[in-house]
């Protein structure tokens, strides 16, 4: 969305919303309104009428020499008109609080615990202000820039009596965990949430009612995701997700490392989407430093994100089916990916974490002998999806167990957030590729897959198609591939090239500066919406004019998909559950990052 | 007497010992087919062809530290793996594997025991076989190996009247309740009962597989779901005879099938060759099911209960009147007109199947055509 | 030797029917029960009736207990040994005289049994046999099998009907996809 759309939207809002909101420029080229603390409820209301339906993402940054302290980042899309709003909320250092919108938009949950969490900004109204990602007897709010990092031994469950939990002495007359102390919860709470329902030991109460704890040990969780679930028989009547197992401070460890450094990071959070998350974040830190890739990286990186895609989603449909039994397509599945992932070691030496696509382009140019082997692959893989298809689409057992189960009623998705192919499962053709596209993606010729009735059967279907259509996208691509440099010549992120350091000492200093501290990047902040394999992932990133991001959220699909999982479950058996969860593909490092 | 008594004997041992050296070979097996159907190699380290790679498996289980759990029922725990295995293994003596012989004069048969009510014999141990998974689930005190004990249970006595019915329609065409009869009578009639009771062995083919808990009906392991089930908490040797308890029974399945419904040890075509075709039948069963487990997803609980209760025991119902009444009408060619009648009614009960799923199908899915954010 | 087996097998029964009553754990005593089953089918076997003792563990040991034991874990009953607690006045009494008076009818069994178990048994040919058994129930006695069949069929239309609990309407998830064709 361009500035100036912001500027016609703030124009509308200001007949409204009078003095209350202001407008700022930021993120670069964007813009957001910036809307007073008490109004924040009523100016969500408001864009939701303006046909903004989905729910993004709630960012924060603590500007701590600022005043006031915090930003909030709320980001909503329209996804009739193609384009999104940032809003800000800016909150005082004392006491940060503010109103949820939980209710407004389902999925602002999650993202208001987050920053709850990670922030100790606490939200009046909240239905379930706990702590999400950190351990619940967790001291102070690590993504606060006065959080102390120096190394101290980190206070787990298993060494809880052993360690002193790490607090900044607090700022004379004042207590570092002001608003936090009021709702904090005692270690064990989170069960007794739901345990209450239950009888005694875990055994079934007198309703016949028992909690089954599924995970983070369950083989299919997909990783290390814990779900509490209530059964009636085996009939589900609540599920409560629990997350934060996997979770690795990626966003907190970006800001102690260089631009070129914390991409190596991004490969870690979504670990099967690698290249779809370097793109996203390489695409956004060029927005901030105010550069663009050749062409010969564009399309090469439209290449690799298609890839990644399809071996992500070849992942998906492997554990999908061996969740329910079918053992043999997983076995398949893996001979393609496995063909990609030698493709990826082809051009970076590295199976998975490539941190290929890199800001400026890409990190080297193709070798010679990937194109044959791209090659090989396009004229193999349509027979292989068949083959996939030959397994499931029209196996009776494979009906029966998705169709009608997990369903997700379109409005509710848009709530939660959820986007990618379990968005589209659900009837909405919504795609960022499409919407608001990136890398040219709007002059290829690619059709977007939708279902009907969103549930599994359908996700499945979506995925599948896009399969096809990822290859019929690395087709063209390949097709308009021609000679080039890879990587921008903007010296203000790439070092000059070898030769030139032989004659000039100022290239060669130039070149020690970007390899040793890293280009910088200046004020301000920036963000790019993509779409990898599993939906909607965009960098918010702050830059502060030195080499290092000053703060990068990372919007990740899985975490709001995830947080649908109980909408999804509710009524079903636990059979579904795992049916379930494999269709909405979440990745645990993705959630908890 | 005492001849009777040694000869018994050492069927007995024979018969014990050649079923359990099937178990690791038919785990061997299992691993390189399912292998070979998914692109991959399997075994091949341990010995040729890996072909020792269950025994070293054996070998570890065996020799591994036998663990209670805190928590466990201990006795009940300690006594569930042999119930479920003894029932598998006691039903082999009533199977016969050959035709007789003549040792030293008098006349052997290639069978434990002739007991002239084998078939019933049988149905009797496999009901007691839940017993082993039922208390496994139970002592565990685990909530994983408790679904998973209550899902077996009730999925094997399902399971156990369809059986039961087919069952009674071989009894009908035979008039005898001993197996060794059922062979005779198949060699009398001079075609083996598949044809006369096509219906009823397509129904017993899929009963088989759900009272053997395999995939796809493998839900009360369905390790996916509930982590392996009933033996969730099982270790070393304990959940080795778990392990060979599923493999003797798989065997004891397909050679009754083979008696029931294949005509025994008798060749269909050349010379009788004592065992080896009762072996070849046996195998090809056990391909079979080898082959359906790589291929299908895993059905759920609530429709494998259905396709239990409300498709397989009609069926077999059907299938058990037809019988009775073409028997009693047909006379001399009752089993010649039993034959096609029960072609007949077997594709008659798929295409009803194939309305209803038609049917359903109708209201469901397909993608809608791409649309949306424009292209 | 066929007394020898009956004393071992009676005994095997005898001793777990007193494992049933004593033993305070409700699947110890199930599995007691059924252990107990399994001798008395074998008791059968000495008695040529090979019918009557495959239907008893086919029946008994095989299906009844094993709902027996579906209910326990499903309710978990294990432990709840105060249900004992809970006795009727004077039910020690009746216990007692109820047991001396079976102890009675042993001790006259025993003391005239050398009457009753030496007069030789004439068994004829196929007794036993699931043949004989089958005339004998759809011929002499196809009445009471009638009667009892329909005594079942109502017990069964009770168990369904007490068993569907208010309020325990289908699923609404597991339903098939979609209601009408599009």
């Amino acid at each position: 969305m361009h500035l100036e759309d912001t500027r016609r939207l703030f124009e509308q809002a200001r007949e409204r919303f009078g003095e209350d909101i202001s407008l700022s420029d930021r993120p670069s080229g964007e813009g957001s309104i910036v809307v007073s603390g008490p109004r924040v409820r009523e100016f969500t209301q408001w864009a939701r009428s303006q046909s903004f339906d989905f729910f993004a993402d709630i960012g924060g940054i603590d500007y701590l020499f600022e005043s006031p302290r915090f930003d909030l980042t709320y980001t909503v899309y329209s996804t009739g008109q193609k384009r999104h709003l940032h809003y800000k909320v800016k909150l005082d250092e004392s006491a940060p609080a503010v109103d949820s919108i939980s209710d407004i938009y389902a999925g602002a949950n999650w993202h208001e615990r987050e920053l709850l969490d990670m922030f100790g900004i606490s939200f009046n109204g909240h239905p379930d202000p706990r702590r999400i990602l950190m351990p619940e007897h967790w001291r102070g709010h690590p993504l606060r820039k006065d959080y102390p990092i120096n190394g101290e031994q980190v206070q787990f469950s298993g060494n809880f009596g052993d360690v002193e939990p790490q607090t900044l002495p607090p700022a004379p007359g004042q207590d570092a965990f002001a608003g936090w102390q009021a709702l904090e919860t005692t270690p064990g709470s989170y069960t007794q949430l739901i345990e209450p329902a239950a009888g005694p030991d875990g055994q079934p109460d007198a309703d016949g009612r028992m909690i089954l704890n599924m995970g983070p040990q369950h083989p299919s969780t997909h990783g290390v995701l814990r779900l509490l679930i209530e059964l009636d028989g085996e009939n589900i009547t609540r599920t409560l997700p629990d997350i934060g197992y996997l979770h690795t401070g990626i966003e907190k460890t970006a800001e102690t490392l260089s631009f070129q450094q914390a991409l190596t990071l991004t490969d870690r959070m979504d670990y099967l989407s690698p290249l779809g998350n370097n793109l996203a974040y390489s695409l956004s830190v060029e927005k901030l430093v105010g550069v663009e890739a050749p062409p010969r990286a564009t399309v090469l990186r439209v290449i690799l994100a298609e890839l990644t895609r399809i071996q992500s989603h070849l992942v998906w449909l492997g554990t999908h089916a061996l969740d329910m039994g079918a053992m043999s397509p997983f076995f398949y599945c893996f001979r393609e990916r496995d063909q990609i992932l030698d493709m990826f070691e082809m051009i970076s030496g590295v199976r998975m974490m490539t941190s290929f696509i890199c800001p400026g382009g890409l990190r080297e140019d193709v070798p010679d002998e990937f194109m044959p082997a791209l090659e090989q692959f396009m004229r193999v893989f349509p027979s292989r999806v068949g083959e996939y298809e030959t397994l499931l689409t029209k196996n009776p057992i494979w009906l029966e167990r998705t169709r009608g189960v997990g369903r997700l009623a379109l409005d509710d998705a848009l709530a939660y957030g959820v986007s990618g192919a379990s968005l589209r499962g659900s009837g909405l053709a919504w795609d960022i590729r499409k919407a608001e596209p990136y890398c040219g993606y709007e002059t290829y010729e690619f059709e977007i897959p939708a279902g009907t009735h969103g549930d599994v059967y359908d996700r499945y279907l979506c995925r599948i198609e896009e399969l096809r259509q990822s290859h019929k996208i690395i087709r063209q691509a390949m097709n308009r591939l021609e000679p080039g440099p890879v990587q921008t010549n903007d010296r203000k992120m790439i070092p000059p090239p070898k030769n030139e350091l032989d004659n000039s000492m100022e290239s060669l200093i130039h070149h020690f500066l970007i390899s040793t501290i890293g280009f910088t990047a200046p004020h301000g902040e920036a963000h790019v919406p993509t779409e990898t394999g599993r939906g909607l992932l965009s960098f918010y990133i702050a830059g502060d004019g030195s080499p290092k991001p000053y703060r990068m959220r990372a919007r990740t699909p899985s975490f709001a998909n995830l947080q649908a999982l109980p909408v999804m479950l509710q009524g079903g058996l636990v059979a579904d559950a795992v049916a379930t969860i494999g269709s909405i593909d979440i990745v645990l490092g993705d959630v908890d990052r | 007497m005492l001849f009777d008594l040694i000869a018994s004997f050492i069927k007995a041992v024979l018969v014990f010992a050649v079923v359990m050296s099937f178990v690791p070979f038919l785990i061997w097996l299992e691993r390189k087919l399912v292998a070979w159907m998914q692109q991959r190699i399997g075994p091949n380290r341990t010995g040729p062809f890996g072909l020792l790679q269950p025994i070293a498996d054996a070998v570890k289980l065996i020799i591994k530290e036998n663990i209670f759990p805190s928590g466990v029922e201990k006795i009940t725990y300690f006594l569930a793996p042999m119930m479920s295995m003894i029932p598998a293994l006691a039903a082999f003596a009533v199977i016969p594997f050959g035709s007789p012989v003549r040792i030293m004069g008098r006349t052997v048969n290639l069978q434990v025991a002739d007991v002239n009510i084998g078939i019933l014999y049988i149905l009797a141990l496999s009901s007691l076989a839940v017993y082993g998974a039922v208390l496994a689930g139970w002592s565990s005190n685990n909530k994983y190996s408790l679904l998973g004990g209550l899902r077996t249970s009730a999925q094997m006595i399902s399971y156990e009247l369809p059986i039961g019915l087919s069952v009674v329609s071989i009894v009908l065409l035979t008039g005898s309740l001993s197996l060794n009869e059922v062979v005779r009578s198949q060699a009398s009639h001079g075609i083996w009962n598949i044809f006369p009771q096509f219906l009823g062995f397509i129904i017993l083919l899929i009963s088989y597989n759900a009272e053997l808990n395999r995939a796809p009906f493998d839900l009360g392991e369905a390790e996916s779901e509930i982590v392996a089930g009933y033996h969730t908490e099982y270790s070393g040797f304990r959940f080795a005879m778990f392990y060979m308890g599923e493999y003797v029974n798989m065997v004891t399945v397909a050679a009754l099938v083979t008696v029931l419904f294949l005509g025994g040890w008798q060749a269909p075509f050349g010379p009788e060759i004592p065992l080896l075709w009762f072996l070849i039948k046996i195998f090809a069963f056990i391909l079979l099911y080898m082959w359906v487990r790589a291929t299908f997803p895993r059905v759920r609980y609530d429709q494998l209960m259905a396709l239990g209760w409300k498709i397989l025991v009609p069926a077999s119902l059907a299938n058990l009147a037809m019988t009775a009444v073409i028997i009693v009408l047909g006379g001399p060619n009752a089993v010649r007109i039993l034959s096609v009648g029960s072609i007949v009614l077997a594709v008659l009960v798929g295409l009803v199947l194939k309305a209803a799923v038609a049917l359903r199908t109708k209201s469901a899915p397909g993608l809608a055509p791409p649309a949306g954010a424009g292209s | 030797m066929t007394w020898l087996t009956f004393l071992i097998v009676s005994g095997i029964a005898v001793i777990f029917a007193g494992g049933l009553i004593f033993s305070r754990n409700a699947v110890h005593g199930a599995m007691c029960l059924v252990a107990s089953f399994c001798a008395i089918a074998t008791l059968f076997l000495l008695l040529s009736a090979e019918f009557i003792f495959v239907v008893q563990i086919a029946v008994y040991a095989g299906a009844i207990m094993v709902l027996f034991l579906f209910v326990m874990m499903l309710l978990n009953v294990q432990g709840q040994e105060g249900a004992l607690a809970g006795r009727a006045p004077g039910q020690l009494l009746v216990a007692l005289a109820l047991g001396a008076a079976l102890l009675g009818q042993a001790v006259w069994l025993v003391a005239r049994g050398g009457e009753i178990i030496s007069r030789p048994a004439r068994i004829p040919a196929g007794f036993g046999s699931p043949e004989d058994i089958g005339t004998a129930l759809f011929t002499r006695n196809l009445l009471p099998f009638e009667i009892t069949s329909l005594v079942l069929l109502a017990a069964m239309a009770g168990a369904v009907v007490l068993a569907r609990k208010a309020g325990l309407s289908p699923k609404p998830n597991g339903a098939p996809a979609g209601g009408k064709p599009e």
